[in-house]
């Protein structure tokens, strides 16, 4: 048994202690906080000024913080669409060679049009060549970076929207039922730079935004849905706001940690919502993104589903647009009703995405069975051998 | 949902469904569309390579989600139900499925019909069709040994199966199939001559239904 459960038994026992201390502090923080939420409610300006002079990624409020917004009543037709990927990094043990695989699950649901089919599919595209195992620098091609890992993430983001393009380029246009695109997670991917002006974020950011542009000329918003969120972009602009120092913080009154250290803004301006209440919008203001973004700068509210609270970001031309905006709102409170509690066109994408332990040995099957047949070995490294066969 | 498949009077075989597994013994298809298996008690025939039709009578209709880890849910809320809990998510026919077991009873080989288990089971992702009333007459008319397969059935409500082919036979018989009943009421006497109380019991089951009071 590779676990010692006995000794894990006595942490686990440690750890609940420590995480009952931690969630009570927390109300004991949250109470201070609502002080601080009171006095800037109807100051918001003033902080979205500030919010231009901080460095770190902040939300820029548009409204007072304790805007609330009801839904609209949902659209009696609606085309739902979204996409979610996964992907099998290139294995460096394995015996099969360098190659990465992105699977898109892209899914389209017509409600209240019996006449359009549904679509639900998988797209699983392999990459092998040079071109698509390394990212060359356009300005050094002697620099190349392997697409793995994170950068392999950046590239399946970019797939998800890149599908939803696809998606929306099929729709009647502005005559037919309005259409709502969905990706989960996040519009504000990160793509970690190993040096000072590489050349990574471009070549992730420009596609991704030339994605999110064949949206916008489709005339179909589109949203990123985070289930209950652990964004901090608002926690971060009020760190800014009181400077951080709880020992001379009128709202931490000298304790000795900064009352909004581990609270996500969830926390702060979730709790008011009433169920399918969304928050006003926030702008993310961030340095790494913006520059790239233009007109898709992201824009944020939270959305209250009963049981938790969301996280929704649009582009800036959704956020811009109340009509737009309205459909949205309307269409995600429909789609969670349909998926108990998480929209459900997004739960079909995710089941066409993921790749299961047994598809994985199919691919490793056909690739091994493709190497043999051209006579080319395929043998394991030492370390994973060693894993295959136990010996004692 | 239609429910097609029923094929009375029909010349040409209905598409049901398509083989998912296959034994020796009984083959289990996946319908053409959600909810429309054939019915219990029917007969169905899938071809073979080497022209072969294997005949078999649906012993269990089932509707599950496709994924087996994926279970169904309560859905219903307030005025939406039944139809209209489909038309809401219109993505449920792609994520369900219902399949149908079928015994195997025999087989034909040309012209020559066989009342025992074929040289093989039929493969894999071949078609079901539901037997048209021809077929199923020619298979029922002088020979009733098939009914010795369903007997020895195992995991189906045995009794059950044999009245409810024996009612479906019957309906494939222009004239209602009396003389049908009779000999297969004479086979099933011989074969549950050590069961008086079973035979009986059967045989009441392919009667008229109860008048509710």
């Amino acid at each position: 048994m590779p676990l010692d459960l006995l000794e894990l038994s006595t942490q686990v026992r440690q750890m609940g202690d420590v995480l009952a201390e931690r969630r009570a502090d927390e109300r004991k923080r949250l109470r201070l906080l609502d002080d601080l939420l009171a006095e800037w409610r109807d100051r918001w300006l003033e902080l979205a000024e500030l919010a231009e002079t901080v460095q770190e990624r902040v939300a820029v409020p548009t409204g007072p913080l304790d805007e609330r917004v009801p839904p609209s009543p949902r659209p009696p037709s609606y085309t739902a669409m979204a996409s979610d990927g996964a992907e099998i990094d290139p294995d460096r043990h394995g015996g099969s060679g360098d190659f990465y695989l992105i699977n898109i699950g892209r899914v389209r649901i017509p409600y209240g049009q019996p006449e359009r089919e549904v679509e639900m599919r998988s797209v699983s595209s392999l990459g092998y060549t040079d071109d698509d195992l390394y990212i060359v620098d356009p300005r050094d091609p002697r620099r190349q970076v392997p697409m793995r890992d994170r950068h392999l993430d950046a590239l399946r983001t970019v797939a998800e929207v890149r599908a939803l393009a696809d998606l929306a380029e099929g729709e009647q246009g502005p005559n037919g039922p309005p259409s709502v695109a969905l990706v989960d997670g996040t519009l504000l991917f990160s793509v970690l730079e190993e040096r000072p002006r590489d050349f990574l974020r471009t070549r992730f950011y420009t596609d991704f935004v030339f994605q999110l542009e064949r949206l916008r000329r489709a005339r179909v918003p589109v949203a990123a849905y985070a289930s209950r969120s652990r964004g901090i972009d608002l926690v971060h602009l009020f760190r800014a706001v009181c400077g951080s120092t709880p020992l001379v913080c009128q709202v931490c009154q000298g304790a000795h940690t900064c009352a909004l250290r581990g609270l996500n803004d969830a926390h702060l301006i979730g709790r008011g919502l009433e169920r399918w209440e969304r928050s006003g919008l926030f702008r993310v203001r961030s340095n790494v993104h913006d520059p790239y973004y233009g007109i898709h700068r992201a824009y944020f509210f939270l959305l209250s589903t009963g049981d938790e609270t969301a996280r929704v970001e649009v582009p800036e031309w959704v956020a811009r647009d109340a009509s737009l905006l309205r459909l949205v709102h309307a269409v995600l409170v429909d789609q969670c009703l349909k998926g108990f509690g998480y929209p459900a066109v997004l739960a079909r994408a995710d089941d066409r995405a993921v790749i299961s332990l047994a598809d994985r040995e199919v691919l490793e099957a056909m690739v091994q069975q493709e190497m043999a047949r051209r006579g080319l070995s395929a043998r394991p490294s030492a370390k994973l051998a060693r894993k295959q066969v136990r010996t004692v | 949902m239609s429910t097609n498949g029923f094929a009375f009077g029909s010349g040409a075989p209905a598409l049901a469904g398509e083989v998912v597994e296959a034994s020796t013994t009984e083959f289990l298809a996946q319908a053409i569309e959600l909810d429309s298996a054939p019915p219990f008690g029917a007969f169905v025939e899938v071809a073979t390579d080497d022209a072969l039709t294997i005949y078999g009578v649906v012993a269990n209709v089932q509707t599950a989600g496709i994924d087996p880890g994926a279970r169904a849910i309560m859905r219903g809320h307030g005025d939406v139900r039944d139809e209209r809990i489909y038309e809401e998510n219109p993505d449920l026919p792609l994520v369900l499925r219902t399949t149908f077991r079928a015994l195997v009873v025999g087989f034909a080989d040309g012209d020559k019909l066989y009342q025992f288990l074929p040289p093989r089971p039929p493969r894999l992702h071949y078609s079901v069709f539901t037997s048209p009333a021809q077929t199923v007459r020619n298979f029922t008319r002088t020979k009733l040994g098939y009914l010795q397969a369903i007997l020895n059935g195992s995991d189906v409500p045995v009794d059950e199966l044999l009245a409810a082919n024996l009612r479906y036979t019957s309906g494939q018989y222009v004239d209602g199939g009396s003389e049908f009943l009779q000999q297969a009421g004479r086979e099933l006497a011989q074969l549950l001559r050590a069961d008086y109380a079973r035979l009986t019991a059967i045989l009441r089951r392919c009667l008229a239904p109860i008048e509710a009071a």
